[in-house]
C-alpha cells in the first residue's frame, strides 16, 4: 500500500510517477554504492540484532514464560507442548536474522530505509518526529478524556447549576465535546505541522472532520460510543 | 453436483432476498445488495484519491461495520459485501489519478500512468478512462469466473487428498512462500513472519497458564486481531507517510484540474484491438493472483511488458509491410503507437492485469483459508470476527440432504462479487469521471483523517481505551518495520495463520502417534515440506548471485 511515488524528473505535476519508478518496481533501483557501505552495515546490524533477540526468546523468554515444554505427556499420550509454537517463531526469526546479515543487495520494499546512511542529522530528525507524534497523540488523548469534565467544572465555577459529568456524558453535547476537541485538535495539529504554519483553515478542517465522524456514528447509531464515552 | 447447485441457489437468494435494509415501493431491499453498492462507490472514491487505497478503506470500515451489524451470522453478507465492493471499486478507481495527473492512486496503477498520462496530455483523458474501465471490468470479471470455477475444486481436493500432516506442511509452505516472495529480501520476510507468529502465540496455548504474557494479566487472552492488523498495516503506513511529510521541506502541490472534456467514446474497432491485450493480461493477472503474497503490482508489470513486446512486434511488422507497399508508405492503417507514448493498449494491458488479481487472490483465501493479499486479510478478519463462517476446505463440504450454511455464504460471496462486477460495468465508468475531482485532495489532510477514523473505529468496536493504545503501539511496530525495510504483510499473514498452524501441527503429531517426523509421514507431506524449505533457499541463493533481479512487488 505504498502511496504515490517520490518526485521525479519526468514532465508532469510534482510528485508524479515516471518510467524510472517502473524500473524500481522491477527491483532495479537497489544497486547503489550504499549497499556495500552504510546500508550494508545497517543490514548486518539488523540481522545480528534479530539473531540475538531470537536466541534470547528461545533460550530465556519461552522457557520462563510457558508451563509446558516442546513435548508434554498427558493421559499416557505424547503431545506438542505450549513451548513448541513460540520456539518455531524464534527459529523463523533467527533464520531471518541470519539470512539478513548475509544477504547482499537486498532492497527495502518501500524505499524508506535510510537508517545508517543519514548520519546524525537524520537520526535527530527522526527522533524529533517520534517525540512530536507521541506528544500529539498523548495530548489528544488527554483532551478527549478531560475536556468534558473540565468544561463542566468551569461551568460549575461560573455558577451554572449543572449535574455531575457522569450523568451527562451520554447526552449531547457532552458526549461529543471530548472527541471533537481532542480528535479535531489532533488532526489540526498534524495538518498545521505538515503545512509548516498555524492557520484557521487547519483548525477548521480538524474540527470539521471530528464533527463529521461524530455525526456519522452518533446520530444514526445510538449504541455506538465514541471515545471516551465507553470508558468505565 | 445437484448439492452444489442447490447451495449456489441458496447463496444467490441469501444475497438478493436477505434481511432488508429499507423498503422501496413496498419491497424490501436486501442489506447485502445495498452494502455492495455502497462499498463500490466508496471504493471508487478511495481508489481515485491518491494516498488512500482499497485496503485502507476496508481496514477503517471493518470495525465500524461490525459495530453496526453486530457479530451474528446475519452480519456476514452485508459486511463482506461492503468489503468486496470497496475492493473492486478501488481497483477500477486507482486508474483515475494515474491517468489524469500521473499520480497513481494505488501501486497497481503505476503502469497505467505510463500510457494514461500521455493520453491526457494529448487531450484524450476521457478515452483513456474508458479504456481503463473497460479493461479493468473485463479482467476483474474473468478473474472472478476463474475463482468461482476453481475454488470449490481446490477446496474439495485439499479436503479429500490432504490429511493433517499434509495440511501442516501446506501451511508451512504458504508462510515460506509469502516470506520469500514479498518484498526484496528473504531474510526480512522471515523476520516479519517470525514476529507475526510470535504475536499470535502470546497469551494462547493449551495450558491453563497463558504463555508469553510477561505476567501482564491483560495479555492473558492474547492480542485481539483488529488492533494488531490495523495497527501494523494501516497506522504503520500512516506514520510512515507522516514521517515523509515531516521530513519534506515543501508539500507536494495539489495537481491542477484537467481542463478537458472527459468524453470520448471507444469505437468497436478499438475495443476489438484491445481484446487480445486484455485477454493476455487477464490470464497473467489471474495466475499471479492465485499465488499467495504476490501482488497486483507485479501482475501489472508483467502484463504491461507482454503487451509492449506484442505491440512492438506488430508495429515492426506494419513498418515492414508499409515499406514494401509504396502506396501505404508513411501512412498508418490505424493510430497504434508504441507503449509509453499514449497507447490505449498500454492502459488496457496494465489495467486488465492488475484488476484480474482481485478475484484470483481469493482462491487461496476461500478454499484454503490462506490470505494472499491485504484485501483477503480483511475478508478473513471479518470472517473470524463474525460468527458462522471459517474460510477453508471445510466451508465447501456437502452432505446429501443437508445444507452447509458456510457453503451458502461462499456462494453468497461469489454472488456479491458478480453483483459488484455488474455495478462496475453499469456505472463504474461514469463514477470514475465524476469522482476524478477527489484526485486533488492533498495527502497531508487525508492521512490525519485516516488516523482519527482508525482510532475511532477501533474504540467503537473494542469499547476500551487500551485498544487504542495497542493499535498505536502496533502502528509504531509497523512504522519501524517499514523503516527497516521489513514488509508487514508476512507479519499479518503469519499472525492470522499462527493459531491454525499450531492446532494442525498438534493434531498431526497426535494422529501419527507422536512421530517427530510427521511432516515426512507421506510422499505429499514430504514434498510440501521440502518445498517449504527449498523456496526461501532458492530465492535467497538467486538474490545472492544476482541482487535485485527477483524482487516481486508488494502485495498491498
Amino acid at each position: 500500500m505504498s502511496g504515490p511515488s517520490q518526485p521525479s524528473g519526468r514532465s508532469g505535476p510534482p510528485g508524479a510517477f515516471s518510467g524510472a519508478d517502473a524500473g524500481a518496481l522491477a527491483g532495479r533501483h537497489d544497486a547503489t554504492p550504499n549497499v556495500r557501505g552504510g546500508r550494508g552495515r545497517s543490514r548486518l546490524a539488523l540481522g545480528l540484532a534479530t539473531l540475538l533477540a531470537a536466541l534470547l526468546l528461545g533460550a530465556v523468554w519461552v522457557p520462563a514464560d510457558t508451563q509446558t515444554g516442546i513435548l508434554q505427556y498427558a493421559r499416557r499420550q505424547v503431545m506438542l507442548g505450549d513451548a513448541f509454537a513460540p520456539l518455531l517463531a524464534a527459529a523463523v526469526l533467527g533464520l531471518g536474522g541470519l539470512l539478513t546479515a548475509f544477504e547482499r543487495g537486498a532492497s527495502p520494499p518501500t524505499g524508506v530505509m535510510r537508517a545508517g546512511t543519514e548520519g546524525g542529522q537524520g537520526a535527530r530528525k527522526r527522533a524529533l518526529f517520534v517525540l512530536f507524534l507521541a506528544a500529539t497523540l498523548c495530548a489528544a488523548a488527554l483532551v478527549v478524556v478531560w475536556a468534558g469534565p473540565v468544561l463542566l467544572g468551569l461551568a460549575k465555577l461560573a455558577g451554572f447549576p449543572v449535574p455531575e459529568y457522569r450523568a451527562l456524558r451520554a447526552s449531547p453535547p457532552w458526549n461529543a465535546i471530548g472527541f471533537v476537541l481532542g480528535g479535531g485538535g489532533m488532526v489540526a495539529a498534524l495538518i498545521a505541522t505538515f503545512e509548516h504554519r498555524l492557520s484557521w483553515r487547519a483548525l477548521g478542517l480538524g474540527l470539521l472532520m471530528a464533527i463529521a465522524i461524530w455525526a456519522v456514528f452518533d446520530l444514526p447509531f445510538k449504541h455506538l460510543l465514541l471515545p471516551p464515552n465507553a470508558a468505565p | 453436483m445437484t448439492e452444489i447447485l442447490h447451495h449456489a441457489w441458496l447463496g444467490i437468494l441469501a444475497v438478493l432476498l436477505g434481511d432488508p435494509l429499507f423498503a422501496l415501493g413496498g419491497y424490501g431491499v436486501s442489506a447485502a445488495l445495498v452494502m455492495v453498492a455502497a462499498g463500490f462507490v466508496l471504493g471508487v472514491a478511495v481508489g481515485a484519491t491518491p494516498g488512500l487505497a482499497g485496503p485502507m478503506a476496508m481496514a477503517v470500515s471493518l470495525p465500524i461495520l461490525i459495530s453496526v451489524f453486530g457479530f451474528g451470522s446475519d452480519a456476514l453478507l452485508p459486511v463482506m459485501g461492503f468489503l468486496i465492493g470497496v475492493m473492486k471499486g478501488a481497483t477500477v478507481g486507482g486508474a483515475v489519478p494515474a491517468i489524469l495527473f500521473n499520480t497513481p492512486g494505488t501501486p497497481d496503477a503505476y503502469m497505467t500512468a505510463l500510457d494514461g498520462y500521455p493520453l491526457t496530455r494529448q487531450g484524450q483523458a476521457g478515452k483513456a478512462l474508458r479504456v481503463a474501465h473497460f479493461s479493468s471490468a473485463s479482467g476483474d470479471t474473468f478473474s472472478d469466473l476463474v475463482l468461482i470455477l476453481c475454488a470449490p475444486f481446490l477446496a474439495v481436493g485439499v479436503e479429500r487428498f490432504l490429511d493433517l500432516p499434509e495440511k501442516t506442511a501446506l501451511l508451512l509452505l504458504s508462510l515460506a512462500f509469502v516470506s520469500a516472495a514479498i518484498g526484496g529480501s528473504v531474510g526480512r520476510g522471515l523476520i516479519s513472519t517470525g514476529l507475526g507468529l510470535l504475536v499470535a502465540y502470546v497469551g494462547t496455548g493449551l495450558d491453563f497458564h497463558p504463555r508469553l504474557t510477561l505476567g501482564i494479566d491483560d495479555l492473558a487472552d492474547g492480542f485481539a486481531p483488529a488492533p494488531v492488523i490495523l495497527g501494523v498495516l494501516i497506522l504503520g503506513e500512516v506514520f510512515t507517510r507522516f514521517e515523509g511529510m515531516w521530513h519534506a521541506r515543501r508539500l507536494r502541490r495539489t495537481p491542477r484540474p484537467v481542463h478537458q472534456r472527459l468524453a470520448g467514446r471507444l469505437t468497436r474497432q478499438e475495443r476489438r484491438r484491445l481484446l487480445p491485450h486484455i485477454a493476455r493480461s487477464a490470464l497473467i493477472g489471474t495466475i499471479i493472483g492465485a499465488l499467495p503474497g504476490i501482488g497486483s503490482t507485479l501482475a501489472a508489470l508483467l502484463g504491461y511488458r507482454a503487451g509492449r513486446m506484442r505491440q512492438a512486434r506488430a508495429l515492426r511488422a506494419r513498418a515492414a509491410a508499409g515499406a514494401m507497399d509504396a502506396g501505404a508508405a508513411g501512412k498508418r492503417a490505424d493510430d497504434r503507437v508504441p507503449f509509453g507514448e499514449g497507447a490505449i493498449e498500454g492502459v488496457a494491458a496494465a489495467e486488465a492485469a492488475n484488476s484480474s488479481v482481485v478475484g484470483a487472490n481469493l482462491i487461496p483465501a476461500l478454499s484454503l483459508g490462506i490470505p494472499g493479499n491485504v484485501a483477503a486479510v480483511f475478508l478473513i478478519l471479518a470472517a473470524e470476527t463474525i460468527e458462522g463462517f471459517n474460510p477453508g476446505p471445510t466451508a465447501f463440504r456437502t452432505s446429501p440432504g443437508l445444507v452447509n450454511p458456510e457453503l451458502v455464504i461462499v456462494f453468497g460471496i461469489f454472488t456479491m462479487m458478480m453483483l459488484a462486477n455488474a455495478f462496475n460495468w453499469l456505472m463504474g465508468g461514469s463514477m470514475m469521471r465524476w469522482l476524478a475531482v477527489l484526485s486533488r485532495v492533498p495527502e497531508h489532510i487525508l492521512m490525519p483523517f485516516v488516523l482519527l477514523l482508525t482510532l475511532s473505529g477501533i474504540y467503537i468496536q473494542q469499547m476500551r481505551f487500551s485498544a487504542m493504545v495497542i493499535v498505536v503501539l502496533f502502528g509504531a511496530l509497523g512504522w519501524g518495520m517499514r523503516r527497516l525495510g521489513i514488509t508487514p504483510l508476512p507479519f499479518v499473514i503469519a499472525y492470522i495463520l499462527g493459531d491454525r498452524l499450531e492446532d494442525t501441527a498438534r493434531q498431526a503429531f497426535s494422529a501419527t502417534g507422536g512421530d517427530g517426523l510427521f511432516l515426512f509421514s507421506s510422499p505429499v507431506a514430504s514434498l510440501l515440506t521440502l518445498a517449504a524449505l527449498t523456496v526461501p533457499a532458492v530465492v535467497f541463493w538467486r538474490r545472492l548471485r544476482a541482487p535485485g533481479e527477483t524482487k516481486m512487488g508488494p502485495a498491498m
